[in-house]
């Protein structure tokens, strides 16, 4: 499957937040999207999600464009998982994740409907919390909820804004080979919105970096996450350091930021 | 821990669908209760036969239980269900478990109408046009002005800054508003109208008859159809709006139909028996507790919750002190205005953000 965007461009009234995005993913691969705080990383996303109307632009998969598609069909094959959790009533674990096998039933939930949202629960380890609120549930178990309610939509296309802020270090690379066997090993294309630039150099296959809401660096890490891009795009110096545990990025701390503001 | 999940679900299946059935069997109880007591006490061989066969009862037996109680049954059973579903799908669609009919200034909106409806129906020039079609017209004037209200309160609920806490002082101050106007047509009013208008003011069931009956009954049954139908898509709104749209859910035309829906059948129902307060609070909440949130469930639990309610109250009212009757209305104020003081104490539910 092929996912292929093309000249999309978003705005919020007057003000452009996508300039005509040619981007392109492919089952199988994780997308690593970084870029600096308001670059359109998370409306880039939820553009994909159905979420937000683009003004102009296809998103075509495997040639059909998702965008003429109804809404039902288009959470068929998209999975999203927000960022920030802030909108909730108080309903349970089970429920929740229930929610993603709307687009599939019309009303009862099958026995095949059960053992999908069972292994997205399973997956996850929140199979303990069903019965559990999510006002009472820490923010990271919180995220993990909101994953496996995506994973129980079945999709082609994963996406993630920012998966893992509201957890630990451990949790986050959980989460992050949970992500990479999705595209891995269940074949899906996913997307995820990455802030931490190691994270993303480890997991992701291939890179897009954005800036003001253009795609200024597209290809694997290695190839995108030079340092003059970096430097371009965050306005922060930043060094590659190859241990035996692997290559990191490593900022040059205050002296980066005072060489960036003499640039700027 | 395999199959402890399903185990759980069907568990809770079983658990939703006894209590739903519950209900119902409480309910036809709150009705053949209701259909014995009053006034005049009849024996449940009299009303059974009355009901059924019509041999062996007086005249007079008959049309107490057919006539004059069977109605009123019918109608808070109507208005209870349908006040307890429009408050269980408005707080799904504005994520606020504190919206109601009552509690967004509908219920007085909607007696507004109907009361101008009333007050029209009697001018000389209208009185003629109207005479034919007056139910039909009470329940047009109560939607127009329900429906009116209601998308206002949606629309300060959308301006950016707005929370929970506005959309329901915001609701309140309506409704103030509405009962102003209710009280200048009673002001102004003649003598025979300025009863109804007062009676209006502390609802209850006198309004019942078979002619408001047969037009409020399809409305009532359509409504309520249509947001069960909609039942997945009020649940996807409970995790968010995003993830609502993501799981399929339009959510815009959605909030727009949810509320219409809400308002034809409650303001349908608010014609006959003008404000009555908190049922659509106390039906919901207790729903919750019962049932969970699922709004496949949650729904028809509510529906039977807001009927056994408010007829139970209705009945009270009507026998507590006789041959005074209590308007149901102001024993709702009572129970209500106890149980919202209830929510706003609770400490697990965070309710204004």
């Amino acid at each position: 499957m092929k996912l292929e965007i093309h000249n999309l461009s978003v705005a919020y009234g007057e003000t452009p937040v996508l300039k005509s995005l040619d981007v392109s993913a492919v089952s199988g691969e994780v997308l690593g999207i970084i870029g600096p705080n308001g670059c359109g990383k998370s409306t880039f996303v939820k553009t994909l999600a159905g979420i937000i109307e683009p003004a102009a632009g296809t998103i075509r998969m495997d040639g059909t464009d998702l965008l003429t598609l109804p809404k039902n069909e288009m959470a068929k094959r998209v999975g999203y998982v927000p960022q920030d959790f802030r909108q909730l009533a108080s309903i349970t674990v089970l429920d929740t994740v229930t929610i993603g096998r709307r687009p599939h039933v019309t009303w009862t939930l099958t026995k095949k409907d059960f053992s999908i949202v069972r292994s997205a629960m399973q997956s996850l380890a929140i199979l303990p919390l069903a019965q559990k609120r999510l006002d009472q549930l820490s923010g990271g178990e919180r995220q993990k909820v909101f994953i496996a309610r995506a994973l129980a939509q079945e999709p082609l296309v994963y996406l993630f804004d920012e998966p893992t802020s509201a957890l630990d270090i451990r949790h986050q690379i959980a989460v992050f080979r949970l992500i990479r066997s999705l595209a891995h090993e269940n074949g899906a294309a996913v997307l995820v919105v990455v802030h931490d630039l190691n994270f993303a150099q480890y997991y992701a296959d291939r890179i897009v970096l954005m800036k003001k809401g253009q795609v200024v660096g597209a290809g694997t890490p290695e190839e995108v996450m030079t340092r003059d891009a970096i430097r371009a795009v965050y306005g922060v110096g930043m060094r590659s350091v190859t241990t035996d545990a692997g290559t990191y990025v490593l900022p040059e701390w205050e002296a980066a930021l005072e060489e960036s503001a003499g640039e700027a | 821990m395999e199959d402890s999940l399903e185990m759980l679900y069907t568990r809770e299946w079983r658990h939703r669908w006894l209590v739903i059935l519950g209900l119902v069997l409480v309910l036809v109880l709150a009705v053949f209760v209701s259909l014995n007591m009053g006034s005049i006490h009849l024996a449940v061989s009299d009303v059974i036969s009355a009901l059924f066969s019509g041999e062996g009862i007086s005249a007079q037996t008959k049309m107490v239980v057919l006539d004059l109680r069977a109605p009123r049954i019918i109608l808070a059973i109507l208005a209870g269900a349908s006040l307890a579903v429009a408050g269980t799908v408005m707080q799904a669609l504005m994520r606020n478990p504190l919206v109601s009919p009552f509690t967004l200034g509908m219920s007085s909106a909607a007696s507004f109408g109907a009361a101008c409806a009333i007050v029209m129906g009697s001018l000389p020039l209208l009185a003629l046009s109207f005479v034919q079609f007056q139910d039909a017209f009470i329940v047009l004037f109560a939607f127009i002005f329900g429906i009116g209200s209601v998308f206002l309160i949606y629309a300060i609920s959308l301006r950016r800054g707005s929370t929970s806490a506005t959309l329901i002082l915001g609701g309140v101050v309506l409704g103030y508003i509405f009962q102003a106007g209710l009280m200048v047509l009673q002001y102004t009013s003649n003598n025979e109208k300025l009863r109804e208008i007062t009676l209006w003011l502390m609802g209850g069931m006198w309004g019942a008859n078979w002619s408001a009956i047969w037009i409020i009954t399809p409305i009532v049954i359509v409504s309520i159809l249509y947001l069960l139908w909609k039942a997945w898509d009020f649940n996807a709104l409970l995790a968010g709006d995003e993830v609502a749209q993501n799981a399929g859910v339009e959510i815009k035309k959605i909030r727009i139909r949810g509320l219409f829906f809400c308002t034809l059948a409650s303001s349908a129902c608010l014609a006959f028996t003008g404000i009555i307060g908190f049922i659509g609070l106390i039906g919901p909440h207790i729903g919750r507790l019962l049932i969970g949130q699922d709004n496949r469930y949650l729904i028809p639990c509510s529906a039977l919750l807001g009927a056994v309610i408010l007829l139970v109250s209705d009945t009270i009212g009507r026998t507590i002190i006789e041959p005074v009757e209590i308007p149901v209305g102001v024993i709702m104020y009572l129970l209500g205005g106890i149980f919202f003081m209830y929510l706003l104490m609770r400490k697990e539910n965070q309710i204004f953000t």
